[in-house]
C-alpha cells in the first residue's frame, strides 16, 4: 500500500536548529521542501570540500589498505562517527601532505633527470662550463647539430669540436669576434639548434654526477614517504567513517539551507509519513520543546512522494515495482497484487527443482551474511521467494538438475506421477496452462481496474472499458467449452455473452464524442483491441518456452557430461576416477552458469509480464520518491544514537 | 525424388542441416550482440568500475539466443538420431520438416540477438549515467528477447510435431 504522507510545517528557534534537523536527519523522517529563496550556507562549501577531501584521500589509501573482506557494512552509531571525524580529518591532512610532498619530490628529480639528458651529449666537454663565456675577442656558439651534418663544419673560420654520438652531435665553436656573424649565420643554415649552458660550474661530467645523486637522493626520500603513506593503508576505515560524518554533517547544512528563516526563528516545511507522526514528535521533543510542529493534508496541487509499505512477504516486490516505476500519489501500490503472480510464473520458468534449491539457499546465506539494504535486499528476497516457487513448480513440470522426475523416482510407487504435464512431450497441454494463466492474470488486472472506476464513480469507464472486456474474453472461450466435452449451451451463453458486450463496447466506447458518426467509429476502433488481447494471452507462452529450455539444457548437460564425456573415461579404475571428478567438476561449473543465466532471463520475463500485460491495463506510474533528510553515508550502516 | 537422390539428399542431411543452422545463426548472432554490449559495458567500466554488475548482466542479455539455437539443434539432432549410431530412418520429408522447424530459432534467434546487443549497448550506456536506471534498460533489452523466445517456442513445437 501507499503510506499516506502529511505536509509537515517545523518552526523553532535558530539556536535549535541544529540538534532539530539532527534528530529529523537522525530517523529519517522528513523530506525537505526546498523554500524558493534558499538561505546561502558559509558552511556548505567548507563542508562539501571535506567530504571531497575525505574521499581522495581514502581512495589514495586504497591500493594499501587490506582487501575488504565479503561482509555487510560496518555499524557505528551516530556519535561514534560524529568522533572520528577530527582525527580522520587530521589523518587526511597528513595523507595530503604526505601526497603534496611526493609529488613535490618527484617533479625535482625529474627537473634533475631533465637536465642531466641535456648534459649527456657534453659529457666528454672536460672544461668548466661557466669558463666559456665570451672574451674580449672571442666569441662562443654553442648546440645541437644533426649528425649528418656536422662534416660541412670543416670549412668553418672557426674552432670546432663535436661531443657525443646519436642524431644530434654536440658542437662547440669558438671564433673571433669579426667572424660572429658570418659563422652563426652558417650554422644556422646548417640547423644548429642554439643551447647555452645553464648557469652551473664545472664539467658536464662532474655535474652530471651530482645530479643522479640528487635525483637518489629525491627518490629515497620520495620512497620512505611512499613507504609512510602504505603504513597508513590499515588508517584507511577511520578515513572512510570521517567522510561518513561529513556526509552527515554537509546534509544537514545543505538542509538547513533550504529551509526558510527570520531573525530568531527558522521554518522548515517538508513531507512526512503519517506512521512516523510520533516518531517525529518523540525525537523532536528529545530535543527542546520549544518549537511549533504541524501536520496538515498535502494542498490540491501538491503532489507528495510516494512511499510504500507492505507485510515482510511482499515487501521484497517493492523492488521490481521499484524498477518498473513508483505509482503515483494517491494510486495504487500494484506490489501485493502481482506478488502471487510473480511468485507462481517464476517458479514455472526456471521449473527445475534443484535450481530452486540452490537459488532460495543462496539468497537466503545472502540476506543473512551480507546484510543487503534497499534494491538489493528486496532483489534477494524475490530470488529466494522464487526459488521456493521454482521447488515446487519444478516437481509439478520440471525436472531436478535436469535429471527427469520417473528417473530418480524409479521404483517408487509414484514413478509416473511427476511431472503433472511434460513440457517436452505435452507442449500443448502446457500452453494452455500458460495461456489459462495469463488470462487469469490479465481479468485480475481489468478487475482492478474495474473497481477504481467505480471507486472514482466513473460506471460507464468500470463497465465498458473494463468488464465488459471480461465477458467478450470469457465469451470467445465459452465458445470453444464442447470441444473439450462440455455441453453445448455453454457456448451458445458464450457466443451471446460475446455479441452483446461487443456491441455494448462499440454503442459507448466513444460516448466523449458528440458526432454519432465519430461515436461509432471511435467503439469500433475499441474492438479492434481484441487483437492486443490475443498478443497478450500469446505473450504467456514465454512461461513455457523459458521453463522448457531451462529443462533441456539441464538435460543436454547432462548428456554431454555424462553420457558422452564420462563414458569417453571409462576403462581402467584410475581413468574411471579421473574421468569422474573431471566431469564432476565441469557439470557442476556450467550447471551453476547456466542456473545464473536462467534465473536472469526469468527474473527479467516474470517482471515483464507484470509490467505490459498486467500494470498495462490499470497502473498510474509517476510517483516521485521519497527522499528523507537522512544518514546517507556510504561506508558503514549507523545503528544507534 | 530423383532430383533429390540424384543430389545426394536425404532425411538425415537435412535434419542435420537444420540442426547446424539453428545452433549456428542463433550463436553468430548472440556472439554479435553480447559482443557489442561487451564493447559499450568495457567503456562504462573504465570510468566507474562499481557498475560491473548491472553492466555484466545488460552484456549477458544477448547470449541467450545462441543457447536456444543450441538447444533446438540438440532436439532435432537427438530426434533425427544424428548424435549416434543407429537412428531412426528419415525420409526427405521429414528431413525437410526437421529443417524448416530449425529455421525461426536460427533466424529469429540470430537477428533478435545483434538487435538486442545494440539495445543492450546503449542501455549500458545509461548504466554509465545513471545507474539506479539499470533496471530499465535490462527492461527495454528485454522487450527484444520476447521474439527470441517466441521463435524458440515455434521451433520447438515444429520438431515436436515430427513424427519419427
Amino acid at each position: 500500500m501507499i503510506v499516506p504522507i502529511k505536509r509537515l510545517t517545523l518552526i523553532g528557534r535558530k539556536a535549535d536548529e541544529n540538534a532539530l534537523l539532527g534528530a529529523l536527519q537522525a530517523i529519517a523522517a522528513v523530506q525537505i521542501i526546498p523554500v524558493e529563496e534558499g538561505r546561502e550556507s558559509a558552511l556548505l562549501p567548507q563542508w562539501e570540500s571535506r567530504v571531497q577531501r575525505l574521499q581522495s584521500a581514502q581512495h589514495t589509501l586504497k591500493k594499501y589498505a587490506e582487501k575488504q573482506g565479503l561482509g555487510p557494512k560496518p555499524e557505528m552509531s551516530a556519535t561514534a562517527l560524529a568522533e572520528a571525524l577530527p582525527a580522520s580529518l587530521e589523518l587526511c591532512a597528513r595523507v595530503e601532505e604526505l601526497e603534496r610532498s611526493i609529488a613535490g619530490l618527484r617533479t625535482e628529480a625529474d627537473k634533475r633527470r631533465a637536465l642531466i639528458a641535456q648534459l649527456r651529449p657534453w659529457e666528454d666537454l672536460t672544461a668548466d662550463m661557466a669558463q666559456i663565456r665570451h672574451t674580449r675577442s672571442v666569441r662562443y656558439i654553442t648546440g645541437f647539430l644533426p649528425a649528418e651534418q656536422v662534416d660541412l663544419l670543416a670549412g668553418l673560420e672557426a674552432v670546432v669540436e663535436v661531443y657525443g654520438g646519436g642524431r644530434e652531435r654536440a658542437v662547440l665553436i669558438a671564433c673571433l669576434e669579426s667572424k660572429q656573424e658570418e659563422v652563426l649565420s652558417l650554422v644556422k643554415r646548417l640547423n644548429l639548434r642554439e643551447y647555452a649552458f645553464p648557469g652551473l660550474c664545472g664539467t658536464p661530467a662532474a655535474n652530471i654526477r651530482a645530479l643522479e645523486e640528487e635525483v637518489a637522493d629525491l627518490e629515497a626520500r620520495a620512497e620512505a614517504l611512499h613507504a609512510e603513506l602504505a603504513s597508513l593503508g590499515k588508517e584507511r576505515p577511520a578515513l572512510c567513517f570521517g567522510q561518513d560524518a561529513a556526509l552527515i554533517e554537509r546534509d544537514l547544512e545543505a538542509g538547513k539551507g533550504q529551509t526558510g528563516a527570520t531573525e530568531a526563528t527558522f521554518i522548515l516545511e517538508g513531507w512526512a509519513r503519517e506512521d512516523q507522526r510520533d516518531e517525529i514528535e518523540a525525537a523532536l521533543n528529545a530535543v527542546t520543546d520549544i518549537y511549533y510542529l504541524d501536520f496538515s493534508e498535502p494542498a490540491e496541487d501538491e503532489t507528495p512522494p510516494t512511499v510504500l509499505r507492505n507485510k515482510p512477504l511482499v515487501a521484497p516486490y517493492e523492488a521490481v515495482t521499484n524498477l518498473y516505476s513508483l505509482p503515483a500519489y494517491g494510486a495504487v501500490d500494484a506490489t501485493p497484487l502481482f506478488m502471487p503472480f510473480y511468485f507462481i510464473f517464476f517458479g514455472m520458468m526456471l521449473t527445475d527443482t534443484g535450481y530452486g534449491i540452490l537459488l532460495a539457499v543462496g539468497a537466503a546465506l545472502f540476506l543473512k551474511y551480507m546484510k543487503p539494504r534497499g534494491m538489493m535486499a528486496g532483489l534477494a528476497g524475490v530470488l529466494m521467494q522464487g526459488g521456493i516457487s521454482t521447488i515446487f513448480m519444478g516437481l509439478l513440470f520440471g525436472s531436478f538438475f535436469g535429471v527427469t522426475w520417473p528417473e530418480i523416482f524409479r521404483g517408487l510407487p509414484f514413478e509416473n506421477t511427476f511431472p503433472l504435464i511434460d513440457s517436452s512431450t505435452e507442449p500443448l497441454a502446457m500452453l494452455a496452462v500458460c495461456a489459462g494463466l495469463g488470462i487469469v492474470h490479465m481479468f485480475f488486472a481489468v478487475l482492478i481496474a474495474t473497481y477504481r472506476c467505480i471507486k472514482a464513480g466513473d460506471w460507464w469507464g468500470a463497465i465498458i472499458d473494463n468488464f465488459c472486456w471480461i465477458l467478450i474474453i470469457s465469451g470467445v472461450i465459452l465458445l470453444g467449452a464442447p470441444m473439450l466435452g462440455f455441453p453445448a449451451v455453454l457456448a451458445t451463453i458464450g457466443k451471446w455473452m460475446a455479441i452483446l458486450a461487443a456491441l455494448a463496447v462499440f454503442l459507448f466506447a466513444g460516448r466523449s464524442k458528440k458526432n454519432i458518426a465519430g461515436r461509432l467509429l471511435s467503439g469500433g476502433g475499441k474492438l479492434y483491441d481484441i487483437a492486443s488481447w490475443l498478443g497478450d494471452v500469446l505473450s504467456y507462452a514465454r512461461i513455457f518456452a523459458l521453463g522448457l529450455s531451462t529443462g533441456v539444457i539441464g538435460l543436454v548437460l547432462n548428456i554431454l557430461c555424462w553420457d558422452m564425456l564420462f563414458t569417453a573415461f571409462k576403462g581402467n579404475m584410475v581413468m574411471t576416477v579421473i574421468g569422474f571428478i573431471i566431469t564432476a567438476v565441469l557439470s557442476v561449473g556450467i550447471h551453476l552458469f547456466m542456473m545464473a543465466i536462467s534465473t536472469l532471463g526469468c527474473f527479467v520475463h516474470t517482471a515483464r509480464l507484470q509490467y505490459v500485460e498486467f500494470f498495462g491495463k490499470f497502473y498510474e506510474s509517476g510517483g516521485r520518491p521519497f527522499r528523507p533528510l537522512r544518514y546517507a553515508t556510504r561506508h558503514s550502516q549507523v545503528a544507534g544514537k | 525424388m530423383a532430383l533429390y537422390e540424384s543430389l545426394g539428399l536425404n532425411g538425415q542431411l537435412l535434419a542435420a542441416a537444420g540442426a547446424v543452422f539453428a545452433a549456428m545463426w542463433a550463436g553468430i548472432g548472440s556472439a554479435i550482440g553480447v559482443g557489442h554490449a561487451g564493447e559499450a559495458g568495457a567503456a562504462v567500466i573504465a570510468e566507474n568500475p562499481d557498475h560491473f554488475g548491472s553492466v555484466l548482466v545488460l552484456q549477458l542479455l544477448p547470449g541467450t539466443q545462441g543457447i536456444y539455437g543450441l538447444l533446438i539443434g540438440f532436439v532435432i539432432a537427438s530426434k533425427a538420431g544424428l548424435l549416434g549410431a543407429g537412428g531412426p530412418e528419415l525420409s526427405v520429408a521429414q528431413g525437410i520438416q526437421f529443417f524448416l522447424s530449425a529455421l525461426p530459432i536460427a533466424f529469429g534467434g540470430w537477428y533478435s540477438a545483434i538487435v538486442q546487443g545494440r539495445t543492450a549497448a546503449t542501455g549500458i550506456a545509461m548504466v554509465g549515467k545513471r545507474p539506479e536506471e539499470a533496471g530499465k534498460a535490462i527492461i527495454f533489452a528485454v522487450m527484444v528477447e520476447t521474439y527470441a523466445v517466441l521463435a524458440l517456442l515455434f521451433s520447438f513445437l515444429m520438431v515436436n510435431g515430427v513424427q519419427v
